[in-house]
């Protein structure tokens, strides 16, 4: 190269160009476009699934802690005054989570109304994932350290699998503790009026507050033994239960009873709406 | 954007692991340069500014594959992300798909006195960018790759899709270009 060909690099090279005010926006904005896009096309080349797959990420989902719990200090004040409707045709300010394991070729994520429906075909997991793995695979749905799973920053009211709520009885051999030796269904006025926002000692006090002793509870989820004690501690040694009346409303609560002490019903979620 | 006071060692480890503050020292410290590299092969401010920005993703994304090898390597590797970028850019555009005969096959280039290295020094930035911005699409990356960017003429062939006699060409008949309008400014003011 000629001298003067050096001197054209050398300043050139040491250029610098001024950059609007607004630049680093501009770029942060186009580099979340990028990775949404990036997103995307990840999801574009997970197409298709083994049944073996299939049926590993419905034992995962089986496996998932089933979290829609708010703090109970949060509750009282999300307490809503009226039982809410939740019924099929979703028109609550509720998140739905639908994880259909079909394996017909649909879109990847269908958003309807207040539901969020994931192919599952298109999501691959590596063998030993965890259940944190899938959540994160799937886009707006993010699992704290807590384990409460959040979509687009929206507590989860439910999971759907193949159009089934994830614990319910008929669709998975969740074991089950059924509450007073009866599953059993209530009314859902006296639900709503139930406060749980105490505690109670009375041995009847659930059947008896929620006016029914057998025949209208649904318990969507009950554990107990272990898993009891590790979500409640002591409190939990005879079980967890969430109940529901039918499909219009469903409170969430333990009902613990340490030795020779007083049967104790505590509420622990907010109603699901 | 906060701005850290790391090493370029630590910027380049930081970006390997997607670390945001990293990536904002890396943002602060090369964009204006970047902008500037990309102005030179593209006209468009905008368009120029969005390369700058897609390079800057694409370095993000893939700094895991960068190796540090001492003090301006980033800026050389980023700068190479650019261009390649950047003549992808302008591949797309139809005077590039098709270099005519004439400007690839050797020519009689008009000997002209060489300039005066410590004149040229002299000559305001504006000006500089002017006359080489005034040299068609595809001398003038020809002439940005080669005399500014440091590719061979062997790169410059295989990005451009052109032989190397076929590169150096170009840079030849750019080469006199500059050259007669960097004499003819030094001539008009009198340098």
């Amino acid at each position: 190269m000629k001298d003067w060909e050096d001197i054209i690099k050398e300043r050139q090279l040491g250029r610098k160009a001024e950059l609007p005010e607004s630049d680093w926006n501009d770029f942060l904005s186009r580099k979340a476009e990028h990775e949404r896009a990036a997103k995307r096309s990840r999801m574009l080349i997970l197409t298709g699934i083994s049944v073996p797959a299939a049926a590993a990420i419905l034992l995962l989902l089986l496996l998932m802690p089933f979290k829609t719990v708010a703090p109970d200090n949060q509750l009282a004040q999300n307490e809503p005054s009226e039982p809410q409707v939740l019924a099929d045709s979703i028109t609550a300010p509720i998140e739905n989570v639908m994880f259909p394991a079909q394996l017909a070729v649909v879109a990847k994520v269908q958003m309807v109304n207040d539901t969020t429906k994931f192919n599952m075909a298109t999501y691959k997991l590596p063998e030993g994932a965890s259940v944190e793995d899938l959540i994160r695979k799937l886009p707006g749905l993010k699992i704290d350290s807590d384990g409460n799973i959040t979509v687009n920053g929206k507590s989860l009211s439910r999971i759907l699998v193949n159009d089934k709520e994830l614990g319910v009885t008929s669709t998975f051999k969740t074991p089950l503790i059924v509450f007073d030796g009866n599953v059993v269904e209530v009314d859902k006025d006296r639900l709503a009026a139930f406060d749980f926002s105490k505690s109670y000692n009375d041995r009847d006090s659930l059947s008896s507050l929620l006016g029914v002793r057998r025949g209208k509870i649904n318990v969507i989820r009950a554990v107990q033994g272990v898993e009891a004690f590790k979500e409640w501690g002591p409190k939990g040694l005879n079980g967890v239960l969430e109940v529901f009346s039918g499909k219009y409303y469903r409170k969430s609560l333990r009902a613990g009873k340490l030795d020779g002490g007083p049967y104790e019903i505590v509420p622990r979620s907010k109603n699901a709406r | 954007m906060r701005k850290t006071f790391l090493t370029e060692q630590e910027i380049a480890i930081g970006c390997a692991r997607k670390d945001r503050d990293a990536q904002g020292e890396l943002y602060a410290r090369y964009a204006t340069g970047l902008y500037a590299l990309c102005l030179r092969y593209i006209e468009d401010r905008e368009e120029a500014r969005d390369l700058m920005h897609d390079a800057m993703i694409k370095a993000m994304d893939n700094f895991k594959s960068f190796r540090y090898a001492g003090e301006g390597s980033i800026n050389a590797w980023i700068s190479r992300i650019a261009v390649n970028m950047a003549i992808d850019r302008l591949k797309e555009n139809s005077k590039f798909r098709q270099i005519p005969l004439e400007l690839v096959s050797e020519g009689e280039i008009e000997n002209a006195l060489e300039p005066d290295a410590e004149s040229v020094r002299e000559i305001p930035d504006s000006v500089l960018d002017e006359i080489i911005a005034e040299l068609p699409p595809v001398k003038r990356t020809v002439f940005n790759m080669y005399c500014i960017d440091g590719f061979s003429h062997k790169e410059i062939a295989g990005k451009l899709g052109i032989t190397e006699r076929g590169s150096t060409s170009i840079m030849a008949k750019a080469r006199a270009s500059v050259k007669k309008a960097i004499l003819s400014y030094l001539n008009k003011t009198g340098q």
